[in-house]
């Protein structure tokens, strides 16, 4: 059986084609303003890379924020599900997910059977997503990607006291104009964001393994920054961007099997 | 003032006195502020009081989102992620915590912490408004208070004791009334963050001690004339002013005004009322701080606080009122949208509004909006 | 001659007999309320789409609701006394009053009236709430939505200034700052009726003997001021009257909310919800007309149930909830539609039985004792009847919907979670909501979390 994964977020979409139990292909792209656009333009990447044609997939299941705009889909499954459907794979070993997207952020408790048992989410303030990162990427001029290597370099962190992201923006530009570091600056703005994932974690709370997923997680600082605030372990799966996705293509698989 | 000094010192090393008392015996009984836990009682015990009223910190706000959303009072958030650390001193070295509920911020202060923690937590309720019944149960708070203080110490209060702790305290509150009043004088001979600072340092500091101190300051200020040239004259109002957060009442002095009379709910001794020494101790202490004692935004209507704040306003002479309230406070929010049209019609000063969430990033437009005000009432 | 609002008040099962009749009344009202065409075309569509039109106890209950709205927003105009009272407190002694009452008299919650009616019906409540944000209920402050919806419509002249209006300060804060802010404006007299809540967490049910001679008292006081006010007085038979009168409504409405548990669920729970609802509007026509709705409405789900009949599949996952909300029933839609059963209320689960060997001495003291059992009056009590509710059989999760800007409920955001999971070990959703303003908390905000409620859910059973 082929099955398709859509997870599409307000920053990406991303596609995963799955075959039983290997990845053919997937593709990442930014979703902009024309969410079906980006369902179709990822989907059809997705469908290049694994050499198979978009009739050839047996279910699709689509999630994220734009998960009703897939109109190819046959089911929609929230990223909460799938991402801890997506991660359980990966790592069997996993009980707790960190999910920082674009502009949300989750930690989900899973099962050992790869359930989810708890979950909390984070939707209504940037101040703990990647729209944080973004933003202050921007003051600082630095592409987002650079942020991750550079802060490893602070040797004296800033300590960032504004909680919104609006208020962040001006007080990094006032602590730059006063000739802060960069890598300062970043690791400051990396721990802020840990802090508060942390803490809205705490109600789930955090037991091993704990996987760090979604786009912010290919940012090597902020893994650092959230495992010096929860004191524990944190492991990325490779492809961490792709996790939702996954998930919804092995929960394809699921439903599929089911009809069968 | 040297006073100043030694008082702050002593706040400084209160943990290890506390930890030594401990070790001796005593009993160390933490309190929630808002004036309602007669003090009188604890001293009789032989414990030693604590008020914990401490904030200003926005770490302690956000820490408090693991245990409850954001939608309570920035202060009560404060004392919930204090406790709820394990990490507090002060949290952690009160044999008991006595909450006098006054209104829901306070009483999940309360249930939140009995579910979080080992504290041992006594809440009694405060009714908002002045009736014999409401006098009635807030007496029978206090009385089942004096019971527990009596388990907790395994000694009896006789009425001895709580006459000579009232003597005490009355007398701490005749020296806070007096050193008030000399700021009817115009320019005042003290400054309102020293003021607020002897009240902090009251809530945490040895009572005997505190008394002494207050009689010194008290005779230095009698006769030291005051230095500074006349200002413009403010009353300070709100729902709390916790040990910590002084940006406020920095930005007001640190442009040019002069707060010369205060009134807080939470944060403050109340002082303008003295405990009868007559019949019984237990009704003496009701009646003077639930009966007589001017009440915050909690009572309904508010219209005795606010008839108060207008004699303060009229007495000491004040050019405008600034209000200053924590975020989602409703009794103080409500009240601080009509009380502005009254100020205008009875005494024709304006006043200014300022919200807090102990958030940093507040700091810019908190200065440009108090600037601005001081400098349209001197012009 | 056809009027604009003759197919809407047809939906809700108003016979063009009766629609003759009132027409002066209606039109009056409507005029008073602002209503044009549009809203009547736009009501029509929205009551088509968001209930069970099939059910003539639904377009009944509907109708229950626009008579109350007629008696409301008309009371001045017809004569009446008017008494407005707060919010779920002081139902049950607002009750005994009118059935004290040898006046002309109109006695009811008009925020709740007005959520149902303008709200649910004509989806026109905004302007009410942006009303109230220009007079001193402004955003951003997490103030109570069902205040600015009274407060609001004071402001817009929909309702009548009222000649009293009793605060519910034995749950609340804001409830009586909000009367007293109206005080301030409008100048009618207010009562407070006070309580504490100073209850100790473990407590419940058990209480200090003080409290209940306190709340005794205060509603008392009530009584009594209302006599010196209009004349009214409360006598113990006023209290059987008023038990009499609502008897039947409360008996079909357990009828109904036993109906509300089967499996499949046979009705949406915004029908169930807005019956509830009729009995905290005013105790006038919702609760008559509204009795004789919620029965019509019973034997119809009976029905539904007896041929295995539901709006959900056999086997959906059943969840424990708060209340449904007022406003916006596409709430509740989005949640069914998630595949979340909503079978039961905690509002509708009846409290603990009065222990017998309690002292009553007085009137006031007979409905604090009912309100001491009841979810409001401490905390622990919320979670504990949260715990004792989910042990029902068959609740696969609870929904602990809990209003943001309501303080006494929002306090317990994580703690009731935190209980129900250790005591019950039933999953709990934490979700924050407005019941009453939808504005930022819409489906479309909600549904990520509900969603994935519902899919754990689903897995849940799946593997048991």
């Amino acid at each position: 059986m082929i099955l398709g994964g859509v997870d599409v977020g307000a920053a990406t979409t991303k596609t995963v084609i799955l075959q039983d139990d290997k990845i053919l292909g997937f593709a990442v792209i930014n979703t902009g303003s024309d969410v079906i656009k980006a369902t179709n333009k990822a989907t059809h990447q997705a469908l290049d890379g694994a050499g198979v044609k978009l009739e050839e997939l047996d279910y699709v299941v689509s999630t994220g924020y734009g998960r009703e705009s897939v109109t190819f889909r046959n089911k929609t499954v929230t990223e909460i599900i799938c991402h801890a459907a997506g991660v359980s794979w990966m790592m069997s070993g996993a009980r707790t997910v960190i999910d920082i997207g674009g502009q949300d952020s989750k930690v989900i408790g899973i099962d050992e059977d790869g359930r989810v048992n708890n979950f909390i989410m984070n939707d209504k303030c940037a101040a703990g997503t990647g729209r944080f990162l973004e933003v202050m990427a921007r003051v600082l001029e630095i592409d987002l990607d650079e942020m991750g290597p550079l802060s490893l370099q602070a040797k004296k962190p800033c300590s960032v006291s504004s909680t919104c992201t609006v208020f962040a923006e001006s007080e990094m530009i006032s602590l730059r104009a006063k000739g802060e570091k960069r890598e300062d600056l970043i690791s400051g703005i990396h721990k802020a964001m840990a802090h508060r994932v942390a803490i809205m974690g705490q109600s789930v709370g955090f037991k091993k393994q704990i996987a760090l997923t979604g786009g912010v997680a290919h940012n090597i600082g902020i893994k650092k920054a959230l495992e010096e605030e929860i004191k524990m372990e944190i492991i990325t799966p490779d492809q961490p961007q792709i996790m939702g996705a996954l998930g919804a293509a092995l929960l394809a698989r699921t439903e599929a099997q089911r009809k069968a | 003032m040297k006073e100043m000094d030694r008082l702050a010192a002593h706040v400084k090393s209160r943990i290890g006195d506390l930890i030594k008392l401990k070790k001796q015996g005593v009993k160390v009984v933490g309190y929630s502020p808002g004036g309602y836990l007669p003090e009188e009682i604890i001293l009789a015990a032989g414990a030693v009081p604590v008020c914990l009223a401490r904030g200003g910190d926005h770490t302690l706000v956000e820490q408090a989102s693991a245990y409850v959303c954001r939608w309570l009072d920035t202060f009560c958030r404060t004392q919930i992620a204090y406790g709820a650390s394990g990490e507090d001193p002060y949290y952690n070295i009160i044999n008991l915590l006595a909450v006098p509920v006054t209104d829901n911020h306070v009483r999940a202060v309360s249930d939140i912490l009995f579910y979080h923690t080992n504290i041992d937590i006594f809440p009694f309720g405060v009714p908002h408004m002045k009736e014999k019944a409401t006098y009635e149960y807030y007496l029978h708070g206090i009385i089942r208070f004096k019971e527990k203080m009596e388990s907790l110490c395994g000694s009896s209060i006789t009425e001895e004791k709580l006459k000579q702790a009232i003597e005490l305290c009355n007398r701490e509150r005749e020296l806070f009334r007096k050193i008030s009043l000399l700021r009817l004088s115009d320019p005042s001979p003290l400054k309102s963050s020293d003021f607020v600072a002897l009240h902090h340092g009251s809530l945490l500091a040895d009572k005997g001690f505190m008394v002494d101190l207050l009689e010194e300051v008290y005779q230095n200020l009698q006769k030291n004339a005051p230095s500074q040239d006349s200002k413009t004259r403010l009353l300070f109002t709100g729902s709390t002013l916790a040990i910590g957060d002084s940006r406020v009442l920095n930005l007001i002095e640190g442009y040019g005004g002069e707060v010369v009379v205060e009134e807080f709910a939470e944060g403050l001794r109340p002082y303008w009322e003295q405990v009868s020494l007559d019949g019984d101790p237990m009704e003496a202490l009701a009646d003077a701080y639930f009966n007589r004692r001017v009440p915050p935004a909690w009572f309904r209507p508010g219209k005795e606080r606010l008839d108060f704040i207008i004699k303060l306003a009229r007495d000491f002479k004040v050019d405008a009122v600034v209000w200053y309230h924590l975020m989602y406070r409703e009794s103080y929010k409500t009240e601080s949208y009509y009380f502005p049209k009254r100020l205008k019609e009875e005494l024709g000063i304006p006043m200014i509004l300022i919200e807090s969430d102990y958030d940093a990033s507040e700091i810019g437009q908190m200065s440009t909006r108090i600037e601005t005000f001081i400098y349209t009432l001197r012009s | 001659m056809a009027e604009y609002y003759d197919k809407l008040l047809g939906l809700c099962s108003f016979s063009t007999k009766e629609i003759d009749s009132l027409k002066p009344r209606l039109e009056k009202a409507f005029e008073k309320l602002g209503l044009n065409r549009q809203d009547f075309s736009r009501a029509e569509e929205r009551v088509a789409t968001q209930h069970d039109l099939e059910l003539v106890g639904v377009r009944k209950i509907l109708r229950a609701w626009l008579l109350d709205l007629l008696d409301l927003v008309l009371s001045r105009e017809e004569g009446k006394k008017v008494v407005y009272y707060g919010y779920p407190s002081i139902q049950g002694p607002g009750m005994t009053i009118k059935a004290a009452s040898n006046i002309n008299l109109y006695i009811g919650c008009p925020d709740v009236v007005l959520c149902h009616t303008l709200g649910q019906i004509f989806d026109k409540i905004t302007p009410l709430l942006e009303a109230a944000e220009k007079s001193g209920l402004p955003p951003g402050h997490g103030l109570c939505s069902l205040q600015q919806v009274r407060n609001g419509a004071l402001a817009l002249g929909i309702i009548p200034v009222p000649d009293l209006v009793t605060g519910s300060s034995y749950f609340c804060d804001m409830g009586s700052k909000a009367d007293e802010l109206l005080h301030e404006i409008y100048g009618h007299p207010a009562i407070y009726v006070d309580g504490i809540m100073d209850s100790a967490w473990g407590e419940y049910p058990q209480w200090l003997p003080e409290r209940l001679k306190f709340l005794g008292a205060q509603i008392d006081k009530l009584y009594a001021t209302v006599n010196d006010v209009l004349g009214i007085k409360v006598t113990q038979q006023s209290s059987e009257k008023a038990m009499q009168i609502s008897r039947r409504f409360f008996k079909a409405l357990g009828r109904l909310t036993k109906l509300m548990m089967a499996d499949p669920m046979p009705v949406s729970g915004v029908e169930s919800g807005m019956a509830l609802n009729l009995a905290a509007a005013s105790t006038g026509v919702s609760m008559t007309d509204g009795a004789e709705a919620i029965e019509t409405l019973c034997d119809e789900v009976q029905a539904r149930v007896d041929k295995s009949q539901g709006i959900l599949e056999k086997g959906a996952p059943r969840v424990l909830n708060f209340i449904q909300p007022f406003s916006d029933p596409s709430i509740t839609h989005m949640m069914e539609k998630a595949g979340l059963a909503l079978s039961s209320s905690l509002v509708t689960v009846p409290p603990p039985k009065r222990d017998p060997s309690i002292q009553i001495n007085t009137l006031g003291e007979d409905r604090a004792e009912a309100a001491l059992r009841d979810v409001y009056h401490s905390g622990y009590g919320l979670a504990k009847r949260f715990e004792d509710a989910a042990r029902l059989v068959n609740i696969d999760g609870v929904l602990w919907g809990y209003l943001f800007n309501c303080r006494p409920l929002a306090q317990y955001s994580h703690l009731v979670k935190q209980w129900v999971e250790k005591n019950a070990g039933i999953p709990t959703l934490s979700l924050e909501m407005d019941i009453y303003d939808s504005r930022s908390y819409g489906p479309e905000a909600l549904k990520t979390r509900v969603e994935a409620f519902a899919e754990m859910l689903r897995a849940r059973k799946a593997a048991m």
